[in-house]
Parts: structure tokens; sequence; C-alpha cells
């Protein structure tokens, strides 16, 4: 095993009092010490705990935002809207009295989206009298 | 710790943009994003006009080579913001168009789009030559160019754009109120009612509020064939508008009148 700035040595077994401390695990130490002080960053538990649990989070965050701020294009069809009515009360209408009623709220709400062209829509009117005295 | 600091702030940059953008991209449907842009526009050129306003009277006041320059770059930045706010709304108009349902009037839905895109056209080629200008004059001259265009080409292809966007709309309305009420017509004949009374003043409203329509739709369409090919005197899209109007809010009482049969059914 080759250890930074450690003469090769036959491995001949731990002395009499010494402890025996896993060499491996100590030169990773050394070496993410030595990587972190390139980066100039002193890290401590505290720190790193805190950086990954902030991304943690903001990975959360924008995951969730991205499915909340999703709208669907178009409304669900009307057909998934009765099936949903229908078990929600058993007694219900026939299907087409349904349809018929879904067929009418879209027509609805199509007349309320109509717009006054003229009025909604009307040119912006900028001054273009440019002239100095 | 300078390092772990701009760590920290990659992470935060990316979240502030993740706000900023996620509803753009995802929360608005395009005619709402045009409507937004024409809005933003309009506040900008909101600012650039007082800046010009500010810079034409301290040049006028003072008469200086220096106070000069200020006028000629806010005067500059003003036309500039102009032909945005132009470009943005005609966007915003084009975007309006893709609403409406023109099944069968493909043509005329082409028709729109080119005149909608020759003016953009002519707003991108003027924005090249504001860009360009090197003096207080020329851009004064670029400014008649813009009044010259607006009035004799833009607003006149305008008003044809906007007339066939109420007739056509108004007439798609139309057609589906006629699917609707054949729709319930249907299901009354296989489904007989109690109150036959109510159902047969139901069907003669509904048939006066068609004809009615109709018959605002057809002066509409009158008026719109005198228009020119490409374009539209304002008195010609205010009569349209007018006639088209009336034929939504005739329609608009079949909502109670629906709503009623419903109770019934």
């Amino acid at each position: 095993m080759i250890r930074e700035n450690v003469p090769i040595t036959p491995q001949t077994g731990p002395q009499q009092g010494q402890t025996t401390e896993p060499p491996v695990k100590q030169s990773l130490d050394k070496r993410l010490i030595n990587f972190f002080k390139n980066f100039e960053i002193k890290p401590t538990k505290g720190k790193l705990f805190v950086l990954l649990l902030l991304s943690g989070c903001l990975v959360l965050l924008y995951a969730s935002l991205i499915l909340l701020s999703k709208k669907p294009e178009t409304l669900p069809p009307p057909v998934q809207k009765k099936e949903v009515q229908q078990e929600a009360s058993p007694a219900s209408k026939k299907p087409d009295l349904e349809a018929l009623e879904n067929k009418i709220s879209d027509f609805n709400t199509s007349l309320d989206k109509l717009e006054n062209f003229r009025t909604n829509y009307s040119p912006p009117e900028p001054d273009l009298n440019i002239t100095f005295k | 710790m300078p390092a772990f600091k701009r760590h920290l702030l990659l992470p935060f940059v990316f979240l502030l943009f993740s706000f900023i953008l996620t509803p753009l991209v995802f929360g608005k449907t395009a005619l709402e994003n045009a409507r937004d842009d024409y809005t933003f526009q309009f506040t900008k050129y909101q600012e650039a006009k007082t800046n010009y306003l500010q810079d034409k009277a301290a040049y006028e006041k003072f008469k200086t080579a220096i106070s000069k320059n200020e006028a000629f770059v806010s005067t500059k930045d003003y036309l500039l913001q102009v032909s945005k706010l132009y470009s943005s709304y005609l966007l915003l108009v084009k975007e309006r168009g893709n609403q409406i349902n023109w099944a069968g009037k493909e043509n005329q839905r082409d028709k729109t789009l080119k005149l909608i895109d020759e003016d953009i056209a002519y707003l991108s080629d003027y924005t090249n030559r504001t860009k360009s200008a090197q003096t207080l004059e020329e851009l004064t001259a670029l400014s008649v160019d813009l009044s010259t265009q607006n009035k004799n080409k833009t607003l006149p292809k305008l008003y044809k754009v906007l007339s066939l966007y109420e007739v056509t709309e108004t007439k798609s309305t139309l057609n589906y109120l006629n699917t609707t009420s054949q729709d319930v017509e249907t299901y009354l004949s296989n489904n007989p009612s109690q109150n036959q009374s109510v159902i047969a003043n139901w069907k003669t409203e509904i048939a006066n509020i068609k004809n009615t329509t109709n018959s605002f739709i057809e002066k509409s369409e009158q008026i719109l064939a005198k228009t020119g090919e490409d374009t539209a005197k304002y008195n010609e899209f205010e009569e349209i508008s007018q006639r088209t109007n009336s034929a939504k809010s005739t329609m608009k009482r079949s909502q109670n009148l629906f709503q009623e049969i419903l109770r019934l059914l």
C-alpha cells in the first residue's frame, strides 16, 4: 500500500502499544482535505450538510413548481367528467342527458368568451409628430 | 470563503430563473403571452416617451450640441419602442386570430395572416433603418415615414382583418348554437316531456334568436363585401362591429333559455 509522504517499507504488522488504524481511511481523509483545500473550501460537517440539504430542497421545489404550474391545455374530455359525476351520484341522470348538459355548458363558455374586437383590440396610437423647434 | 459562497449562489440563481421562467413556459397560452408582451411593450413605450419629451424640451430650451445629442438618443429609443409596440400589437392580433374557428374559411384566415405579416416585415425593416440613423433630422423623417405607413397602410389593413375576425367568429358561434339547439331538440324527441307548451315556446324563442342573429350577420357580411380587397375604412369596420356585436348579444340570450330547458329535462 502506498501512502503519501510515507516511505515504502515492508509491512511487518503492528508493534506492541501501537493502534491499528486502517491505512486506507487515513489516506482518503488526507486526499479529501487536500481536495477541499485546493478549492479554498474549509469544509465542516455542518456546512456540507446544509449545502446538501439546500440542493435537495431546491430540486424538490423546482419539481413541484413545474408540476403545479402545468395546466391542462384543453378541458378534460366530457366523457371522463361524466364518469366522475356518475360515480358521485349513483341515482344519476341518463348518460345522454349528461352529454347534453356538457354540450350546453361548452356552448355557454364559448358565448362568454366572445369579444368585441373594436374595443378590445383597438390599435395603439403613439405620438409620431416628432418635431423640434 | 468566496468559493464556498459561489457554490451556494449557483443553486439560488437556478431557483430564481425557475420561478421566473416556469410560469411563462408552462402556465400561459400563446394568446396570454402575446397580451402580456403587448402590455409590457406599452409600459416601455410610456417610459421612452417620457424620456423623449424631457430631452426634447431640454434641447429646445438650451440648443447645445450635448442637449441635441441627448434628444437624438432618446428620440431614437422612442421610435424603436414605438416599432416594438406596433409589432407586439400585431402579434397579439395575429394570435387572437388563431383562436377563431376558421372551418371552411381557411382562405380568409390566410389573408389575415398575410396582411399582418406584411406589416410586421415593414416594422422589422423600419427598426433597422432607425437603428442606423445618425442625426436627429433623420429621425424626424423616419417618424413621418412610420406615421404615413400607419395611416395609409397598417390601419386600413387592420380594420379589414378585425372585420373578418368579427364576422367569422360570429358566424361560427351561430353554427355552434344551431348544433347545440339541434342536440336539445333531438333529445326532446327521444325523451318526450310533459311540458309540451314550455318546450314549444322554448323552440320558438331559440328560432327567434337564430333568425335575429342571422339577420345581423347578413348585414355585416354585406358591409364586408363592400370593403376593399385587403383594406377597410374605419367607419366600415365600425358598422360591421356594431352588427356582429348585436348578433353576439342576441346569441347570449340563449344561455338562459338553455338553462331553463335543462331544468325541465
